[in-house]
């Protein structure tokens, strides 16, 4: 039985991946803001790209048949610029933005071109060469000096672009920090960004807040960002800003690495909205919502309470529910009955916000309070299929014959018909759980309990995919969970069904 | 078959002229439908159940008589007689307030219906305006006409629930169906999707479907409800066809050379469709509920249809009018509660075990 448990335990992985992607497809046809018109019309094409890249707005939703890296991107932007038409200044932008990661696909292939077009794209890497530090930076950019420029550049440390080379001198810096160190990797540009980023760890003492600030610092330089840990800066403020590049780099990663062999397949599933959604969920614990928030630490605050609610309702519902059942099938026919069936009947029908509403103006707030509204909608249901299954079993031949052996009526209600009856009513109890969710928003949100309720409400009006994601997947792995639950139920309610399992392992 | 003659309603089967003749005798129209049926008329519970959620059903399907910003006959003026012109031309009447409604229709022989409002349209007396006798409950915190809301709110309620229960017995029948033929590898997989969907909150997937739509519509909350119910009708119906599999009549069917769809539709279903239905008529009300608390709590932009969740949300916020929680409170009583003794009935009436209860105790108390 445990095996069993375990085997269902490990299905619910698979499960949640599934529960992600149906979810992922929904949200992907959420209407983003950079799809209202009136902003497109206001904002320059290169800011709108800007922005749907950072919403990965540009790649396929599950399966990047293509993937770009670096070497495509660079020698598109070579060719643009050769080409010397109309996108020839973005193109020169691009080439700067790739960096010293574009230089070994750059340079080796500048022999490749006519003089004209070789001399305007080594100018157009003159920035690089600044913001390289390289001396006599200033002849990168002049178009008559640039091609020797760089020729000689790659000739005389074109064997320090390799990725042996850039990770140990990555590593130096994390033991030693010297400034010679950093213009060690200064000079590698962006075709050290990998492997900076990777060794950019969330600071927890003094050590390790300098060591990433140093790394932050290359990093910033590198791509002309803002974004640096300043040096009075405290550790939280430190790990906020690590946690942002982290979040950069899984959007532009693929700008700075070369895709080949394996990494190349694994790109064309990385590359994908779903894979960035996946890997900001994975390595950042769900991402940030709307407002900023991490989902991770908002949900592991919020969802307690929500489960709470719920499920000490139905325990209350089913505590309640259970007896009257019982009794209302002992009583069959006589006005117990009816008195039960009416009021369980009310209860069920009184839609929850009514009561809410009328709790909530009496001043009852609070978790308990929530929890007695909405289990005054789920006692009917146990009660009725209580009845219903006991009084099955009470007109069954073993109640029967428990009765001519002597038994009270009692004890043949409560120990022969009731266990039997249970069965059915713990089917039940495992369906209860996504009913009344609906109900325990409604109470939240009258009675003012921080549960999920609310921020999904917001999510939804504010179109927030990260809320909206991480609350359907802790609502599938609670699904998942209670079948689970429901299968062990099963088994302790009645030892007959566990045999099944055993067999089933046996001959397999 | 002592107990078959003293059921309600089986006398007056012998003389029913559709019944196809069958040299089987008297006890040919005893079919189980209609012993069940017969039980179901018998029981007390049903009077009460139809009573409810007829009304309730003839107010929203002659919403449009009941209340309209127009008149249902006008006779002179330009138009000359015009029949319901609300509904054969909305566009009239659309964003006019009442009084420029009217007055569309002043110096014209008109038959007004009940209510004079529409459930849409702002009305001259103001935001909650206290009951008068143009507005028999006053007027609701965006001043339209009460009475008119709730009637509309009752199609709603009543067409969200239908509908997305429809939809899901649909697809549940087609895809259990499924799950129950298909062997091996799929049939483990298929089980577990029913299982998982069957446990999935509906108003999570309520809450995805509304966040990715321009204009909320109600056929998103039909379409959402139905993704989660249908889980429900596929477990029933695979559990009968792996019950039924094995059973002789299948075989003999099966060896005369029926096709699987045959068994499927004329000896498998026709056994599953007592529990999808009472399942079914239980997820009316629960779909009510739903709709109410989705409405209520505003989730997504405001629907256009009028939603007794969206008045009982305006009661919470103005404390005070206690009617705003009233009477949506007492129309939900009144569909939920009827829906749900529907199927209380019906389970009862359709289950077999109830039977042979029946027939015991019938025969114990004669004895």
């Amino acid at each position: 039985m445990l095996r069993h448990a375990l085997r269902r335990l490990l299905w619910t992985l698979p499960t949640l991946v599934g529960i992600s992607v149906i979810a992922f497809l929904v949200l992907s046809f959420v209407p983003d803001p950079t799809d209202d018109p009136a902003l497109r019309a206001r904002l320059h094409p290169a800011e709108l790209s800007h922005l749907r890249r950072q919403r990965a707005l540009d790649l396929p939703r599950f399966l990047n048949v293509a993937p770009r890296d670096v070497r495509q991107r660079a020698a598109q932007a070579v060719a643009a610029l050769a080409d010397g038409g109309g996108e020839a200044a973005g193109a020169r932008a691009e080439l700067v933005r790739l960096g010293g990661a574009a230089l070994p696909y750059v340079l080796p292939a500048l022999d490749a071109l006519a003089p004209d077009p070789r001399a305007r794209v080594a100018a157009a890497l003159g920035p690089v060469a600044v913001r390289m530090e390289l001396r006599r930076a200033e002849d990168a950019g002049d178009p008559t000096t640039a091609v020797p420029f760089w020729t000689r550049f790659w000739d005389d440390r074109g064997v320090e672009f390799r990725a042996a080379a850039v990770r140990s001198a990555v590593q130096r810096l994390a033991r030693y920090g010297t400034a010679t160190r950093v213009a060690e990797l200064t000079e590698l540009d962006t075709f050290a960004l990998d492997d900076v980023i990777t060794a950019l760890e969330a600071p927890h003492d003094v050590a390790s807040g300098e060591r990433a600030r140093v790394l932050v610092d290359i990093a910033a330089h590198v791509t002309g960002s803002a974004d640096r840990i300043a040096p009075d800066a405290s550790l939280t403020d430190a790990g906020a800003c690590v946690q942002r590049w982290r979040q950069w780099w899984t959007i532009y990663r693929s700008d700075f690495v070369v895709l080949a062999g394996p990494a190349r397949g694994a790109a064309m599933l990385t590359e994908t909205r779903y894979g960035k959604w996946a890997l900001t969920a994975v390595t950042q614990r769900l991402g940030v919502d709307n407002q900023g928030r991490p989902v991770a630490s908002e949900l592991a605050r919020r969802v307690p309470v929500t489960v709470a609610l719920v499920f000490g309702a139905i325990v209350l519902a089913y505590a309640l529910g259970i007896p009257l059942g019982v009794l209302s099938a002992a009583s069959r026919g006589r006005k117990t009955d009816l008195i039960i069936a009416t009021s369980v009947l009310v209860c069920y029908a009184v839609p929850t916000a009514v009561l809410a509403v009328l709790v909530a103006g009496r001043g009852a707030h609070g978790l308990f309070a929530g929890m007695l509204v909405l289990a005054v909608g789920l006692v009917a249901v146990p009660t009725r299929q209580q009845r219903s299954a006991v009084a099955w079993a009470m007109s069954q031949d073993w109640v029967r014959a428990a009765l001519a052996r002597g038994n009270s009526r009692p004890r043949a209600l409560l120990v022969h018909a009731l266990r039997n009856g249970l069965l059915p009513v713990l089917t039940l109890a495992s369906l209860e759980p996504p009913m009344a969710l609906g109900g325990a928003f409604v109470i939240e949100h009258v009675l003012g309990l921080p549960g999920v309720g609310d921020p999904t409400i917001a999510a939804v009006h504010g179109r927030d995919v990260a809320w909206l994601m991480a609350v359907a997947l802790v609502a599938g792995a609670f699904a998942a969970l209670g079948v689970i639950v429901a299968d062990l139920a099963y088994v302790l309610a009645d030892p007959r069904l566990a045999r099944p399992n055993f067999n089933r392992k046996r001959s397999a | 078959m002592k107990y078959e003659r003293r059921l309600p309603g089986a006398a007056g089967k012998q003389a029913d002229p559709t019944a196809r003749p069958s040299p089987a005798g008297a006890t040919k129209n005893l079919t189980h439908w209609r012993t069940a049926l017969g039980r179901l008329l018998a029981s007390r519970r049903i009077g009460l159940a139809l009573t409810l959620l007829g009304s309730l059903g003839l107010l929203a399907i002659f919403a449009d008589l009941l209340a309209a910003p127009a008149p249902l006959v006008a006779t002179g003026g330009a138009a000359g007689t015009v029949l319901l012109p609300a509904v054969v031309h909305p566009e009239r009447y659309a964003g006019k307030t009442d009084v420029e409604a009217h007055a569309l229709h002043a110096g014209q022989t008109a038959l007004w219906p009940p209510v004079r409002y529409g459930p849409d349209t702002p009305s001259s007396a103001g935001p909650l305006a206290p009951s008068s006798r143009a507005h028999p409950l006053g007027t609701d915190a965006a001043g339209r006409d009460l009475l008119a809301r709730s009637i509309y709110g009752a199609r709603t309620a009543l067409g969200v629930a239908l509908g997305a229960v429809l939809l899901g017995m649909l697809l549940g029948v087609v895809l259990g169906g499924l799950a129950g033929y298909s062997r091996g590898f799929w049939n483990d997989r298929l089980a577990r999707l029913v299982e998982t969907v069957d446990t999935f909150p509906a108003i999570v997937v309520v809450a995805l479907v509304r966040a990715i739509e321009e204009r909320p519509s109600a056929l998103s909350l039909v379409v959402a409800v139905a993704c989660v119910r249908w889980a429900e009708v596929a477990r029933l119906v695979r559990a009968e066809v792996l019950r039924a599999s094995g059973e002789d009549y299948v075989v003999a069917a099966r060896a005369l050379g029926a096709r699987p769809l045959r068994v499927f539709w004329r000896h498998m279903l026709p056994n599953a469709l007592p529990p999808v239905v009472v399942s079914s008529v239980f997820g009316v009300a629960a779909t009510v509920l739903l709709e109410t608390a989705v409405s209520f709590l505003a989730l997504g932009a405001p629907l256009e249809a009028a939603s007794w969740g969206e008045t009982l949300a305006q009661g919470a916020r103005t404390p005070g009018h206690a009617r705003l929680i009233v009477l949506p409170g007492l129309l939900l009583l009144a569909t939920v509660g009827g829906s749900y003794l529907l199927a209380d009935a019906m389970r009862d009436a359709f289950d077999p075990r109830t039977v042979r209860r029946r027939a015991d105790e019938l025969t114990r108390t004669a004895a």
